[in-house]
């Protein structure tokens, strides 16, 4: 270790380098990039929702960011819809991209399940729609009445589901969290090809293709 | 070792001593690598501090939305297009328990509206209604019912329609106009796929779509849905579960056969290509 000064400047250059390609290029390409027309900030409840949802951890099964055509039709064949690009991420801070599949893709769930009432369903007990589904019920987002009261908002259940003689009312958490699935709608792509930044793995271009 | 050269060993100072530099590392690197590090974390607060500031003003606006709404604020159904009720014709044309099913819903069934539009033009896998076939809408919710026809959330809503109410849901949605304007959203070889609708490809054994589908995709009651105008990703999404055995509904192992013999490529492109043609055009030219 005679030779410190060389190894550590070297060591500290390869470092540097790294960040810059890796961190600093990178972040100033991604935030040069203007939202997607037609893409809305997040209202208030719907930013409550995105609360609820980082709170519940639903980015540990649930990604959001279906494969690009090109790459592999697995996620269009599951209508999971279009592969995004940056633009599409620009209100989302921090991204809830995520890594695991355990369950669907959400990007564009509010675009394939629009109804709130079946989100609502689906919460408090997955396994009423799905009877195989291993994705947890949340009953804590909601409360049991025995009737319910003016403006509030009864989960549709199939009677072996439903406590008996009560109805299952959602609470404010649930509701914002839905309203949150509903603005998941990346479906709008109209935007300039050629300024679209994304993960389109081996995707060939559409000026390549031909 | 020494014997194999001819040169003398260097001279051994005996007064040496091993000694250490003071600074192994110069002082101008030492304070390159804390300022960076002092730039890092600065940086990391400033934004750590309006990430807060950002959250703190989010729950702020939302306590005044509620406070001034005064109770509790409805989730807007903020997906169904305003364009797609507006150009529909036929809407509300159904009696009242028909379109008290297609608004509000029944018992443990979602309305048909929440999922698949106001108008029944559905989005990306989620189909379109307006303009199917009276007798294969029929079918379908029957088989949803039955098991045939294998989708969880429709199960549900099916199991709790009578078949009264299947009729008329199913001529109600067969009754609706819609224009239909589906762009391409596959990247499907558009060429390819006209070729598949229009004569198919013998080589492989696979129809055409039109053959069965009417003269321009435009459906033929009571048994072949409408394709023209139908959403791309719902055409593939089908095609491929025919494909794989998970839908096996049709009559006769019809379409099991020939989505088992159609390449993937082939499927994006006729599903890009039915997907773009527009229903409404498809019945003009079936008229002209």
């Amino acid at each position: 270790m005679n030779r410190l000064v060389t190894i550590f400047s070297v060591a500290l250059g390869i470092l540097a380098f790294a960040t810059l390609l890796l961190v600093i290029v990178p972040g100033a390409q991604i935030r040069s990039q203007a939202p997607t027309p037609g893409l809305a900030d997040y209202n208030p409840q719907q930013l409550a929702g995105r609360a609820q949802y980082l709170n519940l951890g639903c980015v540990y099964c649930h990604s959001q960011q279906p494969r690009a055509a090109g790459q592999t039709l697995a996620d269009l064949s599951r209508g999971w819809g279009p592969a995004p690009s940056a633009s599409d991420f620009a209100y989302d801070r921090p991204h809830q991209l995520g890594t695991m599949r355990t369950g669907p893709d959400l990007l564009n769930v509010g675009a394939r399940l629009p109804s709130r009432d079946w989100h609502l369903t689906h919460l408090y007990q997955p396994r009423a729609i799905f009877d195989w589904s291993i994705m947890p019920a949340y009953p804590f987002l909601f409360e049991t009445k025995a009737r319910a009261g003016p403006g509030d908002v009864v989960v549709r259940l199939e009677a072996r589901f439903a406590p008996p003689g009560q109805v299952v009312v959602a609470k404010q958490e649930a509701l914002d969290l839905v309203a949150y699935l509903q603005s998941l709608n990346r479906t709008n792509q109209d935007i300039d090809p050629a300024k679209r930044i994304g993960d389109q793995g081996y995707a060939l271009t559409k000026g390549a293709a031909k | 070792m020494m014997d194999q050269h001819s040169k003398r060993p260097p001279e051994v100072d005996e007064a040496f001593d091993p000694w250490e530099q003071v600074r192994p590392i110069p002082l101008f690197l030492v304070a390159v690598v804390f300022a960076l590090s002092f730039w890092g974390l600065l940086t990391y607060i400033s934004e750590y501090r309006a990430g807060l500031q950002a959250a703190s003003d989010g729950r702020e606006q939302l306590q005044d939305a509620r406070a001034s709404t005064g109770t509790t604020k409805r989730v807007e159904q903020a997906v169904l297009e305003p364009l797609a009720s507006a150009a529909a014709s036929g809407l509300g044309n159904a009696p009242a328990s028909v379109l008290q099913v297609v608004a509000v819903g029944k018992g443990a069934a979602w309305s048909c509206a929440s999922c698949h539009g106001e108008a029944g033009q559905g989005t990306l896998s989620t189909p379109r209604l307006a303009g199917l076939q009276q007798g294969y809408l029929a079918k379908q919710l029957h088989d949803f019912a039955s098991g045939a026809r294998s989708h969880e959330s429709m199960a549900t809503v099916a199991r709790s329609l009578s078949a009264p109410e299947i009729d008329g849901l199913a001529a109600y949605y067969a009754q609706i106009g819609l224009a239909a304007a589906n762009t391409p959203t596959l990247g499907g070889d558009l060429e390819r796929g006209r070729r598949l609708a229009e004569q198919g490809d013998w080589k492989t054994d696979v129809p055409a779509c039109f053959s069965c589908h009417g003269m321009s995709g435009e459906g033929v009651a009571p048994g072949f849905p409408a394709l023209a105008g139908q959403h791309p990703d719902y055409i593939f999404a089908q095609l491929t579960a025919w494909k794989v055995g998970e839908r096996g509904n049709s009559p006769q192992k019809l379409m099991d056969d020939i989505a088992r013999r159609m390449a993937v490529e082939d499927m994006r492109a006729v599903a890009d290509y039915l997907g773009s043609l527009s229903m409404i055009q498809a019945k003009q030219n079936k008229g002209s």
